[in-house]
């Protein structure tokens, strides 16, 4: 019997096992995931596919009169000045939230100063958003006066997302400009009408905010609570964790209006980009309310039936699937 | 007929020692998992799922094989054992959330998986090392030996079931180049030596050595050399690409090597302080590597040519000792140092013992410098710890500086290496007959 060449063997099962990994890995995903919702009257019934073993979570809530948004915008512009940061780091951090956006099935426009200008001088509030992660909003929409182009689109509902620094604390100028930053004060009073609202010492929450509930359902595991808002300011719905007052995530209505500003505390680390398109495509708001969540594990297609309750004025639903969320896919019901 | 096959099987030395091992492994790997580390490959695995590649969003910095290779562990936990969650997340972990983010809590079902496969790598690197014994030796006592001192070595088994390292990986690939170019299978043993860079860079260093090798071997004929080198040299290559397509094709070749080129950027920002003092010693570490080559040609010149082989494999493990002679760099590196101190212990004398077992469990010391954290995924899946409790003692107890203790560890390398000097025939020859 001809004997085995052992590292022939060896470096041959490897080579496969590394293939089949690169294969997996870049050109033939095994991995495919899909939902789709049935309503019968008041039964909501989700179908939830994944080609592998796996896990869903299926949350349901009611949105009261908050338009849910619709129409994403990101700001960019590498001819403005951005804080504590580059502007190559910030390009790699929208590319980052444009692939955890994809997944979920949403696409964003990336909107310069003039564009944001444009978009907050229109009458396109009510279902539109901003998200800012440059750590300051362009001279072309706040200059840190109640007048400012921003005050009035966040008060006829547009909503803001925000991570870096604190809001409003900058206003960015044309990088080419002697200070192309310019430190605004009382930002807190002109954001959220309240002193102190925005927490200016580093802080990790530690324990559960009030609604931590549907942050734990959208598994949003971020405690960054520096530059978080006060648990104190109104209308306010607070999904991540709370230090010395301050929650790392909040969504807050706007004091003067209907528009809304979420707030990440921190600043940019590994898996905030995560974080953020899982709260931007759930479509949660500082009306959320009602929150229902269900998990199971699945292989292939599974259902599961819900009933709306009468209270339930906008009702959403949101179904995401994998531990760390691969899928996720909203519903306006 | 079955129980005298099993009682056969069961009288193996080597199925004893692995059951040894396994048992060992088993209670490590329940007990002790280094979360920052396990809670990377989760996030990473969820980045395959998500079909964003190795380096589209952070997350995993090394070359590209251990990404193919957790792809791999993933498809066969999804698909083969049906295992819906990788992590489990209860808020209460948020405690243990730093700078880079929350800690993906590993399932027991995960750890299974990934500890499982660590401790084939491990047994497959334990043979690897019984086979190049053998072919010094032809001595299956010895080859046991050798075995046994990779398998059941206390820093091999804490890097594979507490880290959830994967330096055995590297090792393996290490091992094959050298079994391949001492058995003159030189596409081969470009292929393993590519393919052992693409997993950990340290096997890099012992390239001086195979290039001497080559030569030594076919001095005779200074053409063949080259022959053979070429064709090792190309299959590497064509290896390298291989291996690396998809990085080139979506334009990330500068992410393959960013463990290495992320410690140089941090060097002046003085991040990382012992791994700077790593980087910076890189020019004569590689002068070292280098002046290894030349040794071989020297011992060469003074051994019979059939003693050839074990002169190489011999100095080409020596070199991961001497490169790692550095009190400095993740304690988890010198887990390339076991198969130089198994091949000495086996074949030559077991006065290098306790140099071994020195460096062994200085580095374990050093790993569990913060001992807590290693406790957090146990205290999570079982709930027989209060983790609340133990984020407390992590805070109160960790060891800041681990630079006494590497000293401590890299010491046992330096006895072991002026002993081996020492009780050379090369420095017996040099200076002993001459007096």
């Amino acid at each position: 019997m001809k004997k085995i060449d052992f590292p022939l063997l060896l470096i041959i099962i490897l080579i496969v096992v590394i293939m089949i990994g690169q294969v997996s890995v870049y050109w033939i995903s095994p991995y495919t995931y899909d939902s789709n919702i049935e309503i019968d009257g008041n039964d909501i019934t989700c179908n939830v596919y994944s080609s592998v073993s796996n896990e869903y979570t299926i949350s349901m809530f009611d949105n009261g009169n908050f338009s849910n948004i619709e129409h994403l915008y990101v700001y960019f512009d590498e001819n403005y000045a951005v804080v504590n940061t580059t502007h190559e780091e910030i390009e790699e951090k929208i590319s980052n939230l444009e692939q955890e956006l994809e997944i979920r099935g949403v696409t964003f426009t990336r909107c310069d100063a003039l564009l944001l200008e444009t978009l907050l001088n229109s009458t396109h509030c009510d279902g539109y958003a901003v998200v800012m992660m440059t750590g300051a909003f362009p001279d072309t929409v706040y200059t840190g006066n109640t007048d400012d182009t921003l005050f009035d689109w966040l008060t006829n509902g547009g909503s803001i997302y925000w991570i870096y620094d604190a809001i409003g604390k900058y206003s960015a100028h044309d990088i080419t400009s002697t200070e192309p930053l310019s430190a605004i004060e009382n930002y807190d009073i002109l954001f959220f009408n309240m002193t102190g609202a925005i927490n200016s010492d580093t802080a990790f929450g530690s324990d559960p905010d009030t609604e931590r509930n549907i942050g734990s359902a959208l598994k949003i595991m971020y405690n960054e609570s520096t530059f978080g808002i006060s648990v104190n300011v109104p209308y306010s719905v607070n999904i991540g964790f709370v230090e010395n007052g301050f929650s790392s995530v909040s969504l807050t209505k706007y004091y003067n209006g209907t528009g809304m500003i979420c707030v990440f505390g921190g600043n940019i680390i590994s898996d905030t980009h995560k974080y953020l398109a899982q709260t931007i495509v759930s479509g949660i708001s500082y009306e959320t309310s009602n929150f229902i969540t269900v998990t199971d594990s699945f292989n292939g297609w599974s259902s599961y039936t819900l009933t709306i309750d009468t209270d339930y004025t906008n009702p959403e639903v949101y179904v995401s699937i994998g531990d760390i969320p691969v899928y996720g896919r909203s519903y306006s019901v | 007929m079955l129980v005298e096959k099993t009682r056969s099987i069961l009288s193996n030395r080597i199925v004893q020692i692995c059951i040894i091992g396994i048992i060992i492994r088993i209670i490590v790997g329940i007990l002790f998992t280094l979360v920052y580390d396990t809670s990377h490959w989760i996030r990473v695995s969820a980045n395959i799922a998500s079909e964003f590649g190795l380096y589209g969003v952070p997350g995993y910095y090394y070359p590209p094989i251990w990404g193919y290779l957790l792809s791999s562990i993933m498809n066969a936990g999804k698909y083969l054992f049906g295992i819906e969650t990788f992590s489990s997340n209860p808020d209460s972990m948020i405690l243990v959330a730093n700078s880079s983010g929350y800690i993906w809590t590993p399932t027991f079902a995960y750890l299974a998986l990934l500890k499982g496969f660590l401790t084939l790598m491990d047994i497959i690197a334990g043979l690897l090392i019984y086979k190049i014994i053998m072919i010094s030796t032809n001595d299956k006592k010895k080859a046991t030996i050798g075995f046994a001192v990779w398998f059941l070595c206390p820093l091999v088994i804490v890097v594979s079931c507490a880290s959830t390292m994967f330096e055995s990986v590297a090792v393996i690939f290490m091992l094959l180049t050298l079994i391949f170019v001492s058995k003159d299978r030189y596409a081969l043993a470009g292929i393993a030596f590519s393919l052992a860079i693409c997993t950990k860079v340290f096997p890099i260093y012992i390239m001086f050595v195979l290039i001497s090798y080559i030569f030594i071997k076919h001095r005779e004929s200074l053409k063949t050399g080259l022959t053979n080198l070429s064709t090792s040299i190309i299959t590497a290559f064509v290896t390298f690409i291989i291996i690396c397509m998809p990085q080139i094709f979506y334009g990330s070749t500068d992410k393959i090597f960013e463990c290495i080129t992320g410690r140089f950027s941090t060097v002046d920002s003085g991040i990382l302080m012992d791994y700077s003092a790593f980087v910076i010693l890189q020019p004569m570490v590689i002068i070292l590597a280098m002046l290894m080559g030349v040794l071989l040609y020297f011992y060469a010149k003074h051994h019979k040519s059939e003693e050839l082989n074990s002169c190489f494999f011999m100095i080409a493990l020596l070199t991961m000792a001497v490169v790692l002679m550095v009190p400095a760099g993740s304690p988890s590196y010198y887990v390339f140092t076991v198969p130089i101190f198994a091949y000495c212990i086996a074949v030559r004398n077991l006065r290098f013992l306790p140099f071994f077992l020195l460096m062994s469990f200085t580095y374990i010391a050093v790993i569990f410098g913060d001992p807590f954290p290693f406790l957090y995924t146990f205290a999570v899946n079982t709930n027989l710890l209060d983790l609340n409790h133990l984020v407390e003692l992590a805070d109160a107890i960790s060891l800041n500086n681990t630079i006494p203790l590497k000293i401590i560890g890299t010491s046992g390398i330096w006895m072991f290496l002026i002993d081996l000097a020492y009780h050379s025939s090369l420095f017996k020859r040099r200076f002993h007959e001459e007096d």
